[in-house]
């Protein structure tokens, strides 16, 4: 079987959807009940995923892809 | 290289136990163990100039980059700067990279992933199975006339009677 890794994986990553900046949430609620009303599972659990290699890698190589597509607008239009 | 051809470039089995544990730059702890410092650690070696110019030089010559890239990967495991799982990420990095840099010299590059989509799986299947059914084929010609020899020489060969205090009587 003929395989090409660096194809492969490279293809995997591109194909994965845009990941867009999370906005940091302030906190609406105040007073003493305030830490108890915390959504913290979800937050822990989003937290957790961005801190995996594969996301890391996925929102740079994302972020190099975007400039990449500036450069070859910038140069299509001149 | 053709795909069908075998490549004997490869290490002997047994080779990595050939220097004691620990003496290879891989056997020891990456000097990068994280992949956000790896993607730092590419990005600034591939925006070098004297590099970039290689690599456009390289570009210019038709090499595909998921060649470059796994090659720019592989030397970082063999130096011991990052383990093997981290290198393997790496390899969109050093692609998406390596792109930016050629887009922005205006070089027609190979990116080496249109490999994949024109070879298709049942090209490969048919190919394959065309190729046994040709060395079958090329078999069974070599053994006919073998088995054909062989039959005449059973019958030609003289009948030799055992003769001797010690043969087997028939």
């Amino acid at each position: 079987m003929i395989t090409n890794p660096a194809a492969k994986i490279y293809s995997s990553i591109d194909a994965l959807p845009e990941i867009k900046s999370r906005k940091e949430k302030t906190s609406s609620t105040s007073g003493m009940m305030s830490p108890l009303l915390k959504k913290s599972n979800m937050s822990s659990n989003k937290n957790n995923i961005e801190k995996e290699p594969a996301f890391i890698v996925a929102k740079i190589q994302q972020r190099i892809k975007k400039d990449r597509q500036e450069i070859k607008d910038m140069r299509n239009a001149t | 290289m053709q795909p069908n051809e075998q490549s004997f470039d490869r290490p002997i089995p047994g080779m990595s136990l050939t220097h004691e544990l620990g003496a290879r730059p891989w056997q020891q702890p990456a000097d990068i163990p994280n992949v956000d410092d790896a993607a730092e650690y590419y990005i600034t070696q591939i925006a070098d100039d004297t590099f970039a110019k290689n690599l456009i030089h390289t570009m210019k010559t038709g090499v595909p980059l998921t060649t470059i890239a796994n090659s720019l990967q592989l030397t970082g495991v063999m130096e011991g700067k990052h383990s093997v799982d981290v290198g393997i990420l790496m390899i969109p990095v050093i692609m998406e990279t390596m792109m930016l840099i050629g887009d922005a010299a205006g070089v027609d590059y190979d990116t080496g992933l249109a490999d994949n989509k024109e070879l298709d799986q049942n090209v490969v299947t048919t190919a394959t199975i065309g190729k046994l059914l040709q060395s079958e084929a090329d078999n069974k010609d070599m053994m006919e006339p073998v088995q054909e020899q062989s039959v005449q020489e059973v019958q030609d060969e003289p009948v030799i009677e055992n003769t001797g205090l010690m043969s087997r009587r028939t």
